[in-house]
């Protein structure tokens, strides 16, 4: 092999050396080429954002050396963003973890040791004293785990199980809590199910799109290249953008609003109100789809019951409550929200509020609304769902080519795996519930468990995690493919403290030493992406596959090795009261894995070669370890929750048919696709003559939500004077762990900055580029000042990128969240910004 | 690994002696020769530092006009 | 390997000496020197402080004041054997590019007014001019989302702005082409910087060498139409198309 590569090479030179000279020499030219031959490829989605493009990896001699998008991929048609163009680069950056590495002092495990390398069974031993010691101590209850929208499919699952059937604790929840907690709330609250009806193909009918809260340009740059091309191609098209600041959506919005924080509560019920008052109404859709409920107020804020705001807060603990209410009652309830309120609450000119109406009541135009954190990332986030949906459905677009409110997702498979798994302290796969006792007895009848092993209440989710650890109510703690150090609010009073609580051991599986990885007792070195076989669900429903490209690096396991692998290491009389084995006597004695995993379901398939269509053989580094086809067996268990589970419209095609594939939309049935959910026609589940059926509710219809405006958490007062944004930036993905090791990527955008408004930078004395100091109630950081560049700040506001570990940006994030979602807004508290003493 | 690939310029009536002298070099190679004295040839080898001296020595061959680095490749053998 | 020195003829042997040496010298940038960037240096293109004239280097007095000044480290003094003014101050983007001080700490550190002190506004400074130099490695001109050299630039959507166009060969996509604005652009190097290719697609130059120049008899009619607000004549006569009384071009309502 190493003799090929030197030919390969010397040809190379030969070749580039013969064009200097100004000749030919046509065999050397051949072999450089043929160097490009021997590169296989093969398909894999992209490792980022939700978007789901396609690219082909390029590996040669176990190592990924090339990537392209791939040309006949229907989401990115060959194209990739700049983080998609430098996938080949993610996987080697040079302080990857190879080895498991303990906290240790003078040869043992010690909380306050430094990290030192062990092998993996010092790694899972420790780990299983501790988590069988907080089991023992406290109950299932006591131990937890944070995973991951970046997850596959199978680790998702694989997570679930163990965590959920096997410690019987709901303490698991994905780093998606973050992110789209709140369209989950706001789809189930509507329409009884999770995710889209629409999909991208929306993009080429729609003739109009209105982004609510979405640096799309940004975010999902390859989506945004072909909203940005209907507009081109078709002149009638109209963008409109909503932001409390200028992002670069406003460079191709034909209307613009910048509203001051939280007032997009105001807006959306204005539309509402502008339809009403203007027989707008799709009388015939209301009347035959929709029903109507008044959703409880004064909510709180999602923060510790001991503070004020919760303690003022009547709803605090009924926040998803709601009582049916009349047409006429909704009516009257929105005709508060007039121009006029509107205008003057949210600083945005008439004209341009009654122009955004007249887009969705126009029944000509065919609307399609987008949103991302700007809507999920909020206090009342859950509401701001619901009343986009209001919208839709009051005008009846929805759910046909063209026409639909679409919730774009962060990450690669918030849907696939975070949704669709249901890796929720709340949740079971295919849009069941911990909290209903026929979804739990469903679960436990798929994954052969007793009656009664799931938990039925709730558990902590993500915010909740970081409390019950300081207060030492979760004490063994493991996280994976997160880095929720740095990514979760609130660092120095919600994060830190419970990570080196000294009742707490806390285990990071990671590629990288990630903040939060330095922050455990035990990292965990992982395979990442390619290195693995894998699934990913992007937004529109698509279930993408891909194959085990090369091999991890040194002694790095897949998370979904590590999951299955540590199942070992527990008896289940160590775990399980005596009451539930009792009623399966046969597995008395029995490890975990056995019951979980090795329970004739998912050992089914027996060891195989993975090959592709022109028989390239790949990599099954779980294969070879447990002697099965690990990632089929757990994938064809998954699938039974499709296809037998109570709630209808979630069947998944087969395993091989998604490896043959670039993807699959579900639901799919009969061997198609589905690419509008709910509408006649286009959805299988809909009966013949009944035009629509939201069928996620039983009596088949939507609910349309009075839900008011109230204000945010926290707001800038005298001392703490400006509102504070977080966010992205396109050349980074989330913390950075991968994309800031890309040395381009680095030079692209190497800090974070603080974009802030010229005249509020010169009002206390600051100059663009230099250092300031940067402080909420919570913590301090520095950045050094942007007044120029691409977010324009209206005055009043400032905006930090979070991808960078040298600022941390959640230091000065509040741990407010949605009370029914419990995502936290990430989008609003008060700061305050001075020139540091230099 | 150390690949360079050089241009070597020679008087075309010396070109026939420079090959012969290129060839006896340790890790040197020559690809191809056009009428016009321009000679095309990989130096290789394990070592960086030998690589370059390599090079440097095509300089030192009686009738050599010019040896011009064009390429070069070096990677950690794993 | 053979040595090559000659005992018979000497001065042969010392004019291949000096060919080595200054092939050591030579192979030395092309070993060493691959991740550099020696294009300005070696052919002369020097890239000024704001406020420097074409006059330049005769009122230059090689003070170093300005470098000092310099808080980000961007200006360097020409070396001893560089070319384009020995001592003199330069700066190299895609090393380090000028982050556009608004306080100009550069000129004000002047002593001589090589630097004009007249210019007091950062963003008329004409230190060059971005070009990008090349269309086919440019990762927006490959359809790919790049632009990190837009969002880069600190007068952004003014100095460069992206051109959307249809992307034919993807059917549903925009090709965002980044255009240089000459009116904005004060050849800061931000997007020479950033950009990600292993070398930059974009670079600045010195503004002679970078502008064409259009024929002054010519008018941009669309600038021209935009500026007076109208059309420069008066309005002429246009009547109406015979249509049947139904229109089927109903779609035309929702036009804007």
């Amino acid at each position: 092999m190493k003799l090929s590569r030197r030919k390969f090479i010397k040809a190379n030179a030969v070749a580039a050396t013969a064009v200097a000279a100004g000749m030919s020499i046509p065999k050397a030219e051949a072999l450089a080429k043929e160097g490009d031959l021997d590169i296989r490829w093969d398909k894999a989605p992209c490792r980022f954002c939700g978007t789901g493009c396609s690219v082909l990896v390029g590996t040669k001699n176990g190592r990924m050396v090339a990537s392209q998008g791939d040309p006949d991929a229907p989401v990115n048609r060959g194209l990739n963003c700049i983080k998609g163009y430098f996938l080949s680069k993610i996987m080697y950056g040079r302080d990857r973890l190879k080895t498991p590495m303990l906290r240790k002092r003078n040869g043992k495990y010690d909380k306050e040791g430094e990290f030192t390398p062990v092998s993996w069974d010092e790694a899972f031993d420790i780990m299983a004293v501790k988590f069988k010691e907080a089991i023992k101590k406290k109950g299932p209850t006591s131990v937890g785990m944070f995973g991951s929208g970046q997850w596959t499919i199978f680790e998702g699952y694989a997570a679930s199980k163990l965590i959920k059937g096997g410690f019987r604790s709901n303490n698991l929840d994905p780093n998606a809590r973050h992110c789209m907690a709140s369209a989950v709330a706001g789809f189930i609250r509507t329409f009884g199910s999770d995710e889209p009806m629409g999909c991208y193909d929306d993009l080429e009918y729609a003739d109009g799109f209105v982004l609510w809260g979405s640096n799309m340009a940004e975010m999902h740059p390859i989506l945004w290249s072909r909203l940005t091309d209907r507009r081109l191609t078709a002149p009638h098209v109209k963008v409109a953008v909503l932001s409390t600041f200028e992002n670069r959506g406003y460079e191709l919005a034909d209307l613009t609003l910048t509203f001051k924080p939280q007032t997009d509560l105001y807006i959306l019920n204005f539309i509402a109100n502008y339809i009403v008052q203007n027989n707008a109404v799709n009388e015939d859709f209301v009347a035959k789809h929709a029903t109507f409920k008044q959703g409880n107020t004064d909510i709180g804020y999602g923060l510790r019951p001991t503070d004020p705001r919760e303690k003022a807060a009547k709803n605090a603990k009924k926040a998803g409550g709601s009582k049916d209410i009349t047409f006429a009652e909704y009516k009257k309830f929105i005709s508060q929200f007039t121009l006029e309120k509107t205008s003057k609450e949210t600083g945005v000119p008439e004209a341009n509020l009654v122009e955004l109406a007249k887009m969705y009541a126009d029944p000509k135009r065919k609307i399609v609304s987008y949103w991302t954190m700007g809507f999920n990332q909020h206090t009342r986030g859950t509401w701001a769902n619901n009343l986009i949906y209001n919208i839709h459905l009051l005008t009846g677009k929805i759910s046909e080519p063209g026409n639909g409110p679409f919730s774009l997702t962060g990450q690669p498979s918030a849907c696939g795996t975070a949704r669709e798994v249901g890796t929720f302290a709340h949740r079971l796969p295919a849009d069941l519930v911990v909290k209903k006792e026929a979804h739990r007895t469903f679960t436990e009848k798929i994954w052969k468990l007793p009656k009664g092993t799931l938990n039925g209440k709730v558990g902590y989710h993500a915010v909740l995690q970081n409390r019950m650890l300081k207060d030492g109510k979760l004490n063994a703690y493991w996280v994976m493919c997160n880095n929720n150090m740095q990514a979760g609010p609130n660092f120095n009073d919600e994060a830190y403290p419970g990570y080196r609580n000294p009742e707490n051991f806390i285990v990071v599986t990671d590629p990288y030493p990630t903040v939060t990885a330095m922050a455990a007792d035990l990292m965990l070195p992982t395979a990442m992406w390619a290195e693995k076989e894998g699934a990913y669900g992007n937004a529109e429903r698509r279930s993408q596959f891909w194959r085990q490209q090369v091999k991890p690096p040194g002694e790095a396991k897949s998370d979904l090795w590590q999951l299955v692998e540590f199942s070992k290491r527990f008896k289940v009389e160590e775990v399980w009261p005596e009451d539930l084995i009792a009623q399966k006597p046969e597995y008395r004695g029995k490890t975990l894995y056995d019951i979980l995993f090795a329970n004739g379901q998912i050992d089914k398939f027996p060891k195989q070669k993975v090959t592709d269509a022109v028989g390239n053989v790949y990599d099954s580094d779980e294969m070879d370890h447990f002697g099965y086809y690990l990632q089929k067996g757990i994938y064809e268990e998954y699938r039974l929750f499709g296809l037998q589970g109570p709630k209808k419209g979630h069947e998944l095609g087969s395993f091989d048919d998604y490896h043959k594939s670039r993807g699959l939309r579900w639901p799919v049935v009969d061997g198609k696709e589905t690419l509008w959910r709910y509408r006649e026609g286009y959805d299988p589940h809909v009966a013949k003559g009944s035009g629509i059926q939201f069928y996620g509710n039983k009596d088949n219809k939507a609910r349309i939500f009075a839900l008011p405006y109230e204000p945010p958490a926290e707001m800038p007062d005298k001392e703490y004077d400006l509102w504070l944004c977080t966010g992205r930036v396109l050349e980074h993905w989330h913390t950075g762990s991968m994309t800031q090791r890309v040395p381009e990527l680095y030079r692209a955008v190497p800090n974070a900055v603080l974009f802030m408004n010229p005249e509020d930078a010169k009002s206390r004395g600051l100059r663009r580029g230099m250092t300031a100091k940067i402080s909420t109630r919570r913590g301090m950081i520095e950045a050094s000042i942007e007044t120029r560049g691409r977010n324009r700040m209206p005055k009043g506001m400032v905006f930090l990128p979070f991808f960078d570990a040298r600022r941390l940006a959640n230091k000065l994030t509040l741990d407010a969240t949605c009370p029914i979602s419990k995502e936290t807004d990430y989008k609003k508290c008060a700061v305050k910004v001075e020139r540091t003493k230099a | 690994m150390n690949i360079a690939g050089v241009v070597v310029h020679a008087r075309p009536e010396d070109a026939a002696l420079i090959q012969a002298e290129i060839s006896t070099m340790p890790g040197a190679e020559i690809h191809g020769v056009k009428e016009n004295g321009r000679i095309v040839v990989t130096v290789e080898d394990e070592d960086y530092k030998k690589t370059s001296d390599a090079v440097l020595n095509l300089h030192q061959i009686k009738g050599v006009l010019s040896a011009t680095l064009v390429y070069q490749h070096c990677e950690e053998d794993s | 390997m053979k040595q090559a020195n000659n005992p018979t003829k000497p001065e042969i042997s010392s004019r291949r000496q000096f060919l080595a040496s200054s092939a050591t010298a030579a192979c030395g940038v092309a070993l060493f020197g691959l991740g550099g960037c020696v294009g300005s240096d070696e052919s002369g293109v020097m890239l000024r402080p704001p406020g420097a004239s074409k006059e330049f280097l005769s009122a230059c007095i090689r003070c170093g004041q300005c470098v000092r000044a310099c808080p980000y480290n961007t200006l360097k003094l020409v070396s001893l054997f560089g070319k384009g003014g020995t001592g003199s101050p330069h700066y190299e983007p895609r090393q380090i590019p000028c982050e556009m001080c608004e306080n100009l700490p550069c000129i004000k550190a002047c002593p001589t007014g090589a630097l004009d002190p007249e210019l007091t506004d950062v963003n008329k400074a004409k230190m060059g001019i971005a070009v990008l130099v090349d269309q086919e490695t440019c990762l927006n001109y490959l359809g790919l989302r790049c632009g990190v050299c837009y969002r880069a630039c600190p007068s952004i959507d003014k100095a460069i702005t992206l051109d959307a166009q249809h992307n034919q060969r993807s059917g549903k996509h925009t090709l965002f082409l980044p255009k240089v604005h000459s009116d904005h652009c004060t050849g800061c190097g931000k997007c020479e910087k950033s950009c990600v290719l292993e070398t930059p697609a974009i670079k600045v130059l010195p503004r002679d060498l970078a502008k064409g120049e259009l024929g002054h008899h010519y008018r941009l009619g669309w600038e021209e139409k935009q500026k007076k607000g109208k059309s420069l004549i008066p309005e002429a006569l246009d009547l109406p198309d015979r249509m049947p009384e139904f229109s089927p071009l109903s779609h035309d309502e929702v036009k804007p």
